[in-house]
């Protein structure tokens, strides 16, 4: 018999750990979840629009159509700053609820809504992301997509001028595509 | 189950261990250096994720894992769902899946001092083991394969802590993804990452009656990709005497329940691997199917382990491709005592045995299309092998009395899905599934749903469901050869529900959901008493149930937050009798209130349950029961303190009997019962 029962799998073991290593070590990057990185999007946005004239209570409020799983992720973004504003995250069910936003997400789940909100909140400075399937030409200002296992977005150059929103061009350089319609 | 977590384990054990390694080492030692030869190298600082920290070209730089969650919402019931949460469940201090389940719109939970059933509108047969309603582990049947239950109380495999998210969706619709058991809804459970976790989570739970839990979970991503998720768990109760004056006396110590837990979760790019296992012993202190009464012995074991691999790959564009492969298996021992000599005394008792043992092996796939036009598909498979579904009732150390062996056995479906985007405001859903079952002809259900935006805050469904449910090997085999009987011509079930929705946000005031419905039942697979008396599963008539529901839900600043409903259903058989265990009015309240800033969160749960008959037509009183739990998370630093008194106001209630626990017609229930319990992070 070559070698004890606890030999042979240390064995395994070993070549199996080996193995695990030398294939997963490069792999190095900051891993993000699916809404983690949807959240650091919408961070991220709120340095690149600007808005007509802060609110007076100096706060950026970043808000989530009805129930998204997106919430949990972008509420670790509670009481952070951006552009020396504080930053608020709440729920907005309705339209009118939604007003009073800087930043409005709607869901997959209320994809059917999305251009319900969009007439309803038209003429407001509320910067509205989705990340339904195209979502960027039925009325959003800012579509968030998957390509692959990294995040992507589309703009809708339009949408965000309707808003009185100014986009960077920075912004503009990294979209994977921009509409005028 | 803790000296395999990676965080203890220094890299230089491997090595140290490797020249010492002795012949004669048990092999419980070398699957422990084997585990942690392959946990060792693994062992690094989880991920930090603070979002503001990322630049865009970063964040469009890093990799973006998806959990092995299904897609969302895609080819889900257009009904409306029930979701808990994992805060919830903190919130309400829920124990088991049946403390969850009886708080939700429409649904009731039967105790028999055993085994907890669920009733759904108005619907909640007895000798039903939850065989009509779909359990999902992220995305693992539940339910066995032997007489198709799912256990819901102390005797699930899964503790509640490990709860992401619950989703129920009742009726039949959820069926063409599912097949059998979605008969009259599915509940649909995610459990949580090690991402989430992030950590060792130690739980001690103290409570009355004799009650003690241990729990220990760890969880972290590591840097590598791979989320894991270990949990053990144990829990002893001694449980109370109870006196039964209809039996003519009080059962001394025969209340106990003791379970124990595994479950482990590796989740790794598309790839995700769950295995779990839960064993518990329950004393039967009542005396069921005309045992001896306040005899030792009595009780039931249940032994159900799971294994599940599954795929999930996004493909852009809200298009996926997913697949399966599972195993199951599931081994109930029941031990009833009875009097050899039923002559004069002494008495000499002997053990009856049930024991049953289901093996089971399965796989699925689904494709989802990117949208097309208006069409939206989904396309998909499943099959499963029923390696065993053996069923055996012997006198221990005696007569073997009746035998039952079913061996690979397979049953496989097909099904499609299409979400038609008519118009802007209205989506047509679409969808079918052809099965060919274990037992009868092959069948194909289908499943219509209009939705019809009418406002940005009102949406309308019009919904139609059917599905079928093939009668069970136990309902199907099972005789002891003397009172109760198999019945191998039984036919299948069929189910047709029709629903009207209504769905209303009214802003601050919350979220209003109004249904019509009517659940309309044909070839009810049913437990009939015959002359003898003799018991045996058969198709009867059919039965109707008809009523509405109502729903509100409302959050406020702070941390608050109130759901409640109110059902009426009135559910009939043919004939025009009112069924057995089926409520007309139940209403339910939910309260979570942080108490002003002191750190402590107050959940309240009030619950109605109307007058039901039991199977004579006993009328069993209705009762509200007041449930309460306090959480402090903030007493001091990594530590949870939770106590949560269960029936507040110590009411006493009964659940009704079926004929198996005759000449009992009601299932007197516990009163007041608290649990404390502290929970350390590390």
């Amino acid at each position: 018999m070559a070698g004890s029962m606890p030999q042979r799998l240390l064995l395994l073991a070993r070549l199996v750990s080996a193995l695990v290593l030398a294939h997963w070590a490069p792999v190095c990057q900051a891993d993000l979840t699916e809404d983690q990185a949807k959240a650091g999007l919408v961070y991220n946005l709120t340095k690149f629009v600007q808005w007509p004239a802060p609110p007076e209570d100096r706060s950026m409020d970043l808000c989530v159509f009805r129930e998204d799983p997106i919430y949990s992720a972008l509420s670790t973004l509670k009481d952070k700053t951006t552009k020396g504003m504080a930053i608020r995250v709440r729920r907005a069910d309705t339209a009118d609820e939604a007003r009073g936003c800087q930043v409005l997400f709607v869901g997959r789940g209320e994809q059917a809504r999305l251009g319900f909100v969009a007439r309803a909140l038209a003429g407001n400075p509320v910067l509205l992301v989705s990340d339904a399937p195209d979502s960027a030409q039925a009325g959003a200002a800012v579509e968030v997509l998957l390509e692959g296992r990294h995040i992507a977005f589309k703009i809708n150059r339009l949408a965000a001028t309707e808003a009185n929103l100014k986009l960077s061009a920075q912004l503009l350089g990294l979209a994977k595509a921009v509409y005028d319609k | 189950m803790l000296n395999t977590l990676p965080s203890f384990i220094p890299t230089g054990f491997v090595q140290q261990l490797d020249m010492q390694a002795h012949p004669l080492r048990t092999n419980a030692l070398a699957l422990a250096i084997a585990v942690a030869g392959l946990l060792a190298p693994l062992a690094v600082q989880a991920v930090e994720k603070d979002l503001t920290s990322l630049s865009l070209e970063e964040l469009m730089a890093s990799e973006v894992f998806t959990t092995s969650e299904y897609v969302r919402g895609l080819g889900q019931n257009p009904s409306v769902a029930s979701v808990v949460t994992a805060e919830d469940i903190r919130a309400h201090g829920y124990r088991t899946l049946a403390d969850i389940l009886r708080t939700l719109p429409g649904l009731y939970v039967t105790n028999d001092r055993d085994y907890s059933y669920l009733g759904s509108r108005g619907f909640g047969r007895p000798e039903d083991y939850n065989s009509r309603v779909l359990f999902l582990v992220d995305g693992y049947r539940l339910n066995e394969n032997v007489y198709d239950s799912a256990l819901l109380g102390t005797e699930s495999l899964l503790d509640v802590e490990l709860i992401e998210r619950l989703e129920y969706t009742p009726g039949p619709g959820s069926a063409i993804l599912y097949g059998k058991n979605a008969f009259f809804g599915v509940v649909n459970i995610i459990t949580r990452t090690g991402a989430g976790l992030d950590g060792l989570e130690v739980a001690v739970d103290l409570g009355s009656a004799g009650a003690a839990k241990g729990r220990a979970t760890f969880g972290r991503r590591l840097e590598n990709g791979l989320d894991m998720v270990l949990s053990a768990s144990k829990y002893d109760r001694d449980g109370r005497d109870l006196a039964f004056p209809a039996l003519g006396g009080t059962a001394m110590g025969l209340d106990y329940d003791r379970y124990q837990r595994l479950f482990a979760k590796f989740s790794m790019g598309n790839w995700s691997l769950v295995a779990a296992h839960g064993e518990r012993t329950k004393g039967i202190p009542n005396a069921s199917y005309g045992q001896l009464f306040n005899e030792p012995g009595a009780e039931t074991r249940d032994n159900q382990s799971l294994l599940d691999l599954s795929y999930n790959r996004p493909l852009g564009e809200d298009s996926a491709i997913s697949g399966r492969l599972f195993y199951g298996h599931y081994n109930f021992l029941g031990d009833y005592v009875y009097d050899a000599n039923p002559a004069p005394p002494p008495i000499t008792p002997y053990i009856n045995r049930d024991d049953v043992t289901g093996r089971w092996l399965g796989a699925d796939v689904r494709y989802v299309t990117p949208r097309m036009g208006a069409h939206k598909w989904l396309l998909g498979a499943d099959y499963q092998l029923n390696l065993a579904r053996h069923q055996i009732n012997y006198d221990v150390g005696g007569a073997v009395n009746f035998q039952d062996s079913r061996d690979d056995e397979g049953a496989w479906g097909v099904f499609f899905h299409d979400e038609i985007r008519l118009a802007e405001q209205l989506t047509l859903d679409l969808g079918a599934r052809y099965d060919r079952p274990l037992v009868g002809d092959p069948e194909l259900h289908p499943r219509v749903a209009l939705v019809y935006d009418w406002s940005p805050d009102t949406t309308l469904k019009a919904l139609y469901g059917s599905s079928f449910r093939p009668p069970n090997a136990y309902e199907l085999y099972y005789t002891d050869g003397f009172n109760y009987l198999a019945n191998p011509n039984l036919g299948p079930e069929t189910i047709r529900t029709y629903e009207l929705v209504l769905d209303r946000y009214l802003g601050r005031a919350g979220r209003l959901t109004a249904s019509l419905f009517r659940y309309r039942i044909t070839d009810l697979i049913d437990y009939v008493t015959l002359p003898g008396p003799q018991y045996m599963f058969d198709n009867q008539g059919g039965a109707t149930a008809r009523g509405f529901e109502i729903r509100h839900d409302m959050g406020w600043e702070g941390g608050g937050r109130l759901r409640s409903s109110y059902n009426w259903q009135l559910a009939q058989s043919d004939t025009g009798q009112w069924l057995d265990n089926s409520p007309r009015h139940m209403a339910k309240l939910g309260l979570e209130q942080p108490l002003f800033s002191t750190g402590w969160k107050a959940g309240v749960e009030l619950q109605y349950v109307g007058v039901r008959q039991n199977y004579m037509g006993t009328r069993i009183g209705g009762r509200t029961l007041v449930n309460l739990n306090l959480l402090n998370q903030r007493l001091a630093e990594d530590m949870t303190l939770s106590f949560r008194v269960a029936n507040l106001l110590d009411k006493r209630f009964a659940d009704p009997a079926s004929s198996a626990f005759s000449p009992l017609d009601r299932i007197v229930q516990d009163g007041r019962e608290w649990v404390l319990r502290v929970e350390y992070r590390f």
